[in-house]
C-alpha cells in the first residue's frame, strides 16, 4: 500500500553547506514516526521541506504517491498536510478561537462555520476555556497546543510535530503525549521531530528516524534505536558507545 | 562622478537598514535638507560650501540620533515594529520637507561654487563635480576607517551581526542604534551637501533621492560596502544614458525601475546578503 | 442590526443629506473634500490596516481616477458619473498587474516600491503630451452641481464603510487579518496569501480612484502635480492610523476629526500644515499606534472591569 508520505532521496544545501543527505523514509498511515537527532541534525530543515516552504536541493516528497514538488506551504496545507513551528507563531493579535479559526477556513466556507470548527477543535485539544483570550497572552505550554489545535483544525492527514515538547516541564510533556495519542485516534498521522525529550520518543512512537549531520543514520522500532550504538554515539560521545544499554 | 556622491547616500542606507533593520524613508530628505542649508550658508553668509560640509553633516547626526533616541527606539519590538517605524520616518520626511520649504523655499537651488572644469589628458572634469567626487570618497574612506578602528565602529558592525552578542559582550545597544542612525543620517548630509553642488534641487525631491538611495542599495547588495559603490556608478551611468536617449524625465524613474528589477530577479543585489 | 445602530445610521444619513440643503457652499465644499479623503482612507485601511502592507502609493490611483475622468469627458463627452466608474475600472485593472509585482515584495521593499510607482506615474503623465496635455494640464467643463459631486463623495464613503463592514466580518477579513498577524503562519495554515493580498489591494485601488474622479471635477482642471499629490497620501494615512488601521470605523472618525483639525490650521497655520501633520503622525505612532477607535475599546474594557472588581467588593 502507499505510504502517505515518502521522503525519496532528500538533499538540501544551503550555499555549499549540506544541511540534508540522501534523508530517506516513509510515514505510514494513521502512524507516528519521530525524527531524532541532536541539534542542528537537520529535522527543522526536512520539515521545511515536507511543507513545502524550502525546496529540496535534489529529491523529492511524495504525499500519498503524488510529488510535491514546487508546490508551496499554502497549497501543502491545503493537501492535507499541516505543521507546527518549533519557536510557536501564532497569530499574536488574533483570539484563540480566530487562531483556529483560520486554518478551519480552508475546508469551511463562512467565518462562523470556520468558528464553530474551531470550537470543537478547542474542546479537544482542552483549549475551550481561552477561546476568547488573544494568543500573545497565553502561557507558552498553550500556545504550543495552540499550534497543534491550528494544525488539527486543516483536517490533514499528517501533522509535522517540529519540537512541540521542547520547553516544558515534565507535567505538560504527559498533557502533549495525551495530544499526540489523540491524533492517532483521529487517524492523523505525525511526523515528530524531537531532539532531547527521549521518554516521549518511546511513548508515542511507532518508529524512529535518526537524524545526524543531515543524514540518516539508522531507523527501526524506538527501542532498538535508541540502543543503536551510533545513535549514542551521536547524543553522549564516543565513550559511551560501546557501553550498551 | 555622481556615482560617487550616490554611493554616499547608500552607505547612509547600508548603515542604517544593515546595522538596524529599519527603512529609513526620510533618507531622501535629509540629503535635500542639508543641500539646502549648505545653499543657504553659501548664499547668505558666502560660505565655502566645502567648509559647511562638516555642519550639514552634524546637523544630520543630531537630526537622526534625536529621531532615533525618541522616537524610533522607543518602537515596541514586535511584529508591528517594521510597519510602526515606517510610518514614523514617513512622518520625520514630511516634517523635514516642510521645515526645508518654510526655511528655504519651494524653488529649485543650487551652489555654483566652481564653474568650469579642468582639461586633463584630453579629458573635461568639471570641477565641482569632480571635487564632488573626492570628497565623497574621501567620507566613505573616514567612514571606513570609523568603522574598522574604532571602538564605536566595531561595535557597530557587531551590533549588525548579532544583537544579542553584541549586548552579552556589554555593548550598550540603544547607545549604539542611536549612533548608527545618526551616522547614517549625516551621510546623507554629507551627500547633500555635495548634491547641491552638482544639481539644482528643491524640496519636493526628496522621495526621488530617498528611491534612489535604496536603489543603489538594493543593486549593489545591503550589507556590501563596494557593491554599494558599483550600484552607485550603475544607477548614475544608467541616468545619463537614459537622459540621451530617452528624455530628462525618464531619467528620473529609471532608479525605480532598476529598484523594482532587481528586486523581483535578484533580491540579493550584486554582492549582498539575502534579505531577512 | 440592533436598534441602537438603525437609530445612528439614520441620524448619519439626515445629517448628511442636511448639509447640503442648509449649509452655506463652503460647509458644503468642506464636508465633500472631508468625505474624499474618508473615502481614500478606507482604501488604504483595508490593504494596510489589514494585511499591514503599508502601501505610500494610493495617490497613483488617484492620479490614475482624476487622469481617466479629465481624458474622458474632455475627449470623449462622458458624463461624469460614468466616467469616474470608469476611472475606478481603470485603477483596478492596473492594481492586477501592479499588485502582482508588488506584493510579492515584502514589507519595506513594497512601502518603497509603492512610493516609487507614484513617481514613475507621475513622470508618465508628464511625458505622455499626447494624451494628457503633459505639464499644461487639461481643463474640465465645470461640474454644474457641487451637490451631485457632495453626493457622490456621500456614496463612497458608504460604499466604504459597507465594504470594510462586510470583509470585517467575513472569512476574507480574517484571511487578511491573519496575513497581517504572521504571513508565514498564515501560509502554514492553508490560506492563498498571494490570492487574499491582490484582492484587497484591487479593491483598495477604486477608493482613491473614485476621490480622485470627484476631485478633478471640483478643480475643473488636472495636471501631474495636482493629479499626485504626495500630501494627500500622507494625510489619508494619518486618517486611517489615528481613527484605528484595520477597525470598521476608524477612516471614518479619523477622517473626520482630522480633517476639521486641518481646516482649523489651515485658516490659521497655512505653510505649517504639512509639517504639523508630519509631526502628528509621529506622535501619534509613539503614544497611540494602535489608533483612538482601539485605544478607547481598551480604556472601556479596563474600566468595565474595575468597575466589576469594584462591585465584587
Amino acid at each position: 500500500m502507499t505510504p502517505l508520505l515518502e521522503i525519496r532521496d532528500v538533499s538540501k544545501s544551503f550555499d555549499g553547506l549540506r544541511a540534508l543527505s540522501h534523508v530517506s523514509f516513509a510515514v505510514p498511515h494513521g502512524k507516528i514516526v519521530s525524527v531524532i537527532g541532536p541539534n542542528g541534525a537537520g529535522k527543522t530543515t526536512l520539515f521545511n521541506v515536507i511543507a513545502g516552504a524550502i525546496q529540496p536541493s535534489s529529491g523529492e516528497v511524495l504525499f500519498e504517491g503524488m510529488s510535491l514538488k514546487g508546490l508551496g506551504p499554502s497549497r501543502t496545507a491545503r493537501l492535507g498536510i499541516g505543521r507546527t513551528f518549533q519557536i510557536v507563531r501564532p497569530f499574536p493579535g488574533l483570539t484563540t478561537l480566530d487562531n483556529v479559526a483560520v486554518a478551519a477556513l480552508g475546508k469551511e466556507r463562512t467565518r462562523s462555520a470556520a468558528r464553530i470548527f474551531a470550537r470543537e477543535v478547542l474542546e479537544l485539544t482542552h483549549l475551550a476555556p481561552f477561546a476568547q483570550i488573544e494568543a500573545r497572552n497565553l502561557t507558552l505550554a498553550r500556545r504550543k497546543r495552540l499550534e497543534v489545535a491550528r494544525a488539527i483544525a486543516l483536517r490533514p492527514r499528517v501533522i509535522l510535530l517540529d519540537e512541540v515538547m521542547a520547553g516544558l516541564n515534565p507535567a505538560e510533556v504527559d498533557q502533549t503525549i495525551e495530544l499526540v495519542r489523540t491524533l492517532r485516534s483521529l487517524g492523523i498521522a505525525a511526523v515528530a521531530g524531537i531532539e532531547h525529550v527521549m521518554q516521549a520518543v518511546q511513548k508515542i512512537s511507532d518508529f524512529v528516524v535518526v537524524l545526524n549531520f543531515g543524514q540518516k543514520v539508522v531507523e527501526g522500532a524506538p527501542a532498538e534505536v535508541m540502543r543503536h550504538p551510533e545513535v549514542v554515539k551521536a547524543y553522549l560521545g564516543s565513550r559511551y558507545a560501546g557501553a550498551g544499554a | 562622478m555622481v556615482g560617487g556622491v550616490y554611493g554616499l547616500m547608500s552607505l547612509g542606507i547600508n548603515l542604517v537598514w544593515g546595522v538596524m533593520g529599519v527603512v529609513n524613508l526620510a533618507h531622501g530628505d535629509f540629503i535635500i535638507a542639508a543641500g539646502f542649508l549648505t545653499f543657504w550658508l553659501f548664499a547668505r553668509y558666502h560660505l565655502n560650501p566645502l567648509v559647511a560640509l562638516p555642519v550639514g553633516v552634524a546637523m544630520g547626526f543630531v537630526l537622526g540620533a534625536l529621531t532615533q533616541k525618541f522616537l524610533l527606539g522607543k518602537v515596541p519590538q514586535d511584529r508591528g515594529a517594521v510597519k510602526t517605524s515606517l510610518l514614523m520616518t514617513f512622518g520625520v520626511s514630511y516634517i523635514l520637507i516642510n521645515a526645508a520649504q518654510l526655511l528655504f523655499g519651494s524653488e529649485f537651488q543650487t551652489v555654483m561654487f566652481l564653474p568650469g572644469s579642468w582639461h586633463v589628458a584630453g579629458l573635461d572634469f568639471a570641477k565641482s563635480r569632480t571635487i564632488a567626487f573626492l570628497m565623497a570618497s574621501a567620507v566613505s574612506l573616514a567612514l571606513w576607517a570609523f568603522l574598522r578602528f574604532t571602538f564605536a565602529g566595531r561595535a557597530i558592525r557587531a551590533v549588525s551581526q548579532s544583537v544579542d552578542g553584541a549586548s552579552v559582550c556589554g555593548i550598550d545597544i540603544p547607545r549604539t542604534r542611536i549612533v548608527s542612525f545618526g551616522i547614517g543620517s549625516a551621510l546623507a548630509s554629507a551627500a547633500g551637501a555635495l548634491l547641491v553642488m552638482i544639481f539644482a534641487i528643491s524640496p519636493a525631491m526628496g522621495n526621488g533621492y530617498t528611491i534612489r538611495s535604496f536603489a543603489v542599495t538594493v543593486i549593489g547588495g545591503l550589507g556590501s560596502f563596494p557593491g554599494a559603490l558599483l550600484g552607485a556608478v550603475i544607477l548614475g551611468m544608467s541616468e545619463v544614458f537614459a537622459g540621451y536617449l530617452a528624455s530628462a524625465q525618464i531619467a528620473n524613474g529609471i532608479a525605480f525601475l532598476l529598484f523594482l528589477l532587481v528586486l523581483l530577479a535578484r533580491p540579493q543585489g550584486l554582492f549582498g546578503r539575502k534579505p531577512s | 442590526m440592533t436598534r441602537l445602530e438603525i437609530l445612528v445610521a439614520a441620524a448619519a444619513v439626515a445629517f448628511v443629506i442636511a448639509i447640503p440643503l442648509f449649509g452655506s457652499e463652503y460647509l458644503v465644499g468642506f464636508v465633500f473634500t472631508t468625505f474624499l479623503f474618508v473615502g481614500m482612507a478606507y482604501g488604504w485601511n483595508l490593504i494596510s490596516g489589514y494585511t499591514a502592507y503599508v502601501s505610500f502609493g494610493q495617490v497613483s490611483f488617484f492620479g490614475i481616477g482624476a487622469y481617466t475622468v479629465a481624458i474622458l469627458v474632455t475627449k470623449l463627452s462622458f458624463e461624469w458619473p460614468l466616467a469616474v466608474l470608469v476611472g475606478a475600472v481603470a485603477a483596478a485593472a492596473l492594481a492586477v498587474p501592479l499588485g502582482w509585482a508588488m506584493l510579492r515584495l515584502r514589507g519595506p521593499y513594497f512601502a518603497l516600491g509603492m512610493l516609487g510607482f507614484v513617481q514613475v506615474l507621475q513622470m508618465v503623465a508628464s511625458a505622455w503630451t499626447r494624451l494628457t496635455n503633459g505639464g499644461e494640464g487639461i481643463y474640465l467643463p465645470p461640474a454644474g452641481s457641487l451637490r451631485a459631486l457632495y453626493f457622490g463623495s456621500a456614496f463612497l464613503v458608504a460604499v466604504g464603510i459597507a465594504a470594510t463592514s462586510s470583509i470585517d466580518r467575513s472569512a476574507f477579513g480574517l484571511r487578511l487579518r491573519s496575513i497581517g498577524e504572521d504571513e508565514i503562519a498564515a501560509e502554514a495554515m492553508g490560506v492563498d496569501t498571494t490570492r487574499a493580498k491582490l484582492l484587497a489591494f484591487v479593491i483598495a485601488s477604486a477608493f482613491p480612484a473614485v476621490a480622485g474622479g470627484l476631485y478633478a471635477f471640483r478643480l475643473s482642471y488636472v495636471d501631474p502635480a495636482s493629479a499626485f499629490p504626495g500630501s494627500y497620501e500622507v494625510q489619508v494615512i494619518l486618517m486611517a492610523i489615528f481613527g484605528g488601521a484595520g477597525t470598521v470605523f476608524g477612516p471614518l472618525v479619523g477622517g473626520v476629526l482630522l480633517s476639521t483639525l486641518g481646516e482649523a490650521l489651515w485658516a490659521r497655520f497655512a505653510e505649517l500644515h504639512l509639517f504639523l501633520f508630519g509631526l502628528i503622525i509621529v506622535v501619534v505612532l509613539r503614544y497611540m499606534p494602535e489608533g483612538l477607535i482601539p485605544r478607547l475599546r481598551r480604556l472601556a474594557a479596563s474600566a468595565a472591569a474595575s468597575g466589576r472588581k469594584a462591585a465584587a467588593r
